[in-house]
Order: C-alpha cells, then structure tokens, then sequence
C-alpha cells in the first residue's frame, strides 16, 4: 500500500486487525505523514461511534417485553 | 409440551447443546430457558432493524414460535444463538420490505477525489472533536438515522449487527449468511456511506 486511495479501502481492514504486520506499519505511518487521511480516518472511525451511541436499543421497554413474553407463554403452553 | 424432566436448578448450568436438545423433545423448561437467553437480544436486533415497537413485538412473536416449531431443522452447523439471529433479522427484514428499494453506494460518492497518482487532492475536514459537542448531538442524532434508513438492507442489516449491536464480524457472516470478506466490504462502504452524510451535516455547520 503506496498510495492514499489504496490506504483509505484499507481502513477496516485495518480496524479489524487483518493487514498482515507490513502493511499495518505502512498504513500507521502514512496516517502519520498524510493529514487528509489522517482526519479522513479520525472521522470515519467517529462515525460509527456516533451511530453506536444513537442507535443501539439499550433498554428495550419493559412492558414490551413482558407482552412478548406472556404472549408466548400463554401461546406454547408454557404457563403454570 | 411436555414436563420438564431437569430440576430447575440444573437448568441454569445447561449448555446450549443440552438446551437445544431438551427443547426438540418439548421439555417445557427447556424452552423457557431459550426465552430467558435469547428474548431480550432477539428484541433488541429486530428494534434496531425495524424501529417500530408494533412491529417489533410481532416480528419477535414470531420469530420464536418460528423457532419452536423448526427446532427440529436446526442441524447446529451454526451456534443456536446464530440460528435464532438469522430468523430475527430475516423475518425483520421481511417486515420491512414492504417499503421502497433503497440505493446502493457508489465508492466514488463516498471517498475524496484522488489524484492520477492514487494521492488525495485536497484537504479533509476533520470533525470528530465538533462531533462531540453535546449541542449538536440531537442533530446529528438525526442524521444518522436517516442516513442508515437510507442504506440498501444488505449495507444496512450488516452495519446495524456488526457496528451498532457489536456482533462480530464472524457472527455477522453466521447470521446473513454471507463470507466474512462479504461482512467487511459491505461494512466499509456503509461506514463510508456515513462518513459522506456526517461530513456534509457537519461542514454545513462550520459554514453557517
């Protein structure tokens, strides 16, 4: 990897831990030595940050989920 | 459905394979078990997919009376909590289909111009410090969602397992049923694709 186009359709692979040692070490140098990658990196990292904290259900409603669960129970017969 | 044939004690320790195999002969307790492991993550993946509390707590319905009545079909090529993910995000995704097509990513909509040379011509804002600002995080809240429902499903359900429920790229591959490269490669062009539309809102930003 020489070049930023190949750099930035390497970045999750790098994220992933999947470049082979080399290849690891020219892409950290080169977010280093280039700028725009650099913030093009900061920034796609920040993205699914982001989309992690508005999207993830952390607390599906309570109710919600007791009306699943006696609908299920009441409809496989689980109920004592 | 039968007795449970296991002191409720004993069921707490049971591992999956146990679980699964109790389940096929209708012991009763077995499949409460199934609920109590998997009911709360079933929901949360469906909600994530579909954002609707109606459709979530019918997709959810029928995922797991799916579940029971196909039991017998499970082959354990995959975890039983891969089975179960992929009839969520399958039956979820069915529910959603009934609304429009979406459009694919085009790499060069979403990466910066480069130079002949494979160099990037011009400089990149970086935003990630402004995109802290709790003053803009409602907004950006905003655009976030509407960037992922403007995703095709196959970026979409990708990036929703892998990157907002942290799913890992195996169990990923596992539930859609796809290569892990096919994981990645859908991954990073959704994460570009967010990039592109987080970039827009927040140079909007500066320039106003």
């Amino acid at each position: 990897m020489e070049n930023c186009q190949q750099i930035l359709h390497a970045l999750t692979e790098y994220m992933e831990g999947d470049l082979p040692l080399r290849e690891e070490r020219g892409f950290e140098q080169h977010m280093v030595d280039c700028d725009p990658c650099h913030a093009f990196f900061r920034t796609y990292k920040k993205s699914s940050e982001l989309a992690r904290q508005a999207l993830r259900v952390e607390d599906v409603p309570p109710e919600l989920q007791q009306r699943v669960r006696s609908y299920l129970k009441a409809r496989l017969g689980l109920e004592q | 459905m039968g007795e449970s044939s296991v002191p409720s004690s004993r069921q707490n320790e049971l591992d999956e394979r146990q679980l699964v195999e109790l389940a096929r002969r209708g012991d009763a307790a077995a499949f409460e078990q199934v609920l109590d492991r998997h009911q709360e993550r079933v929901l949360r993946v469906a909600y994530s997919i579909l954002r609707d509390p109606m459709d979530t707590e019918e997709v959810t319905q029928d995922v797991f009376l799916t579940v029971f009545e196909k039991i017998d079909s499970f082959r354990g090529d995959s975890s039983f909590s891969t089975w179960i993910h992929r009839i969520t995000v399958n039956a979820a995704l069915m529910r959603k289909r009934r609304n429009r097509s979406r459009k694919d990513i085009l790499l060069e909509e979403v990466m910066p111009v480069f130079e002949e040379n494979g160099h990037i011509a011009a400089d990149v804002a970086d935003w990630s410090e402004q995109a802290s600002d709790p003053a803009l995080q409602s907004e950006a809240r905003a655009v976030i969602q509407a960037a992922v429902d403007q995703l095709d499903e196959k970026y979409q359900t990708v990036f929703l397992l892998r990157d907002v429920e942290g799913f890992s790229s195996e169990d990923t591959a596992g539930i859609l049923e796809l290569s892990i490269p096919a994981v990645k490669s859908r991954l990073h062009r959704a994460r570009l694709f967010l990039r592109r539309e987080l970039a827009d809102y927040f140079e909007r930003q500066t320039s106003q």
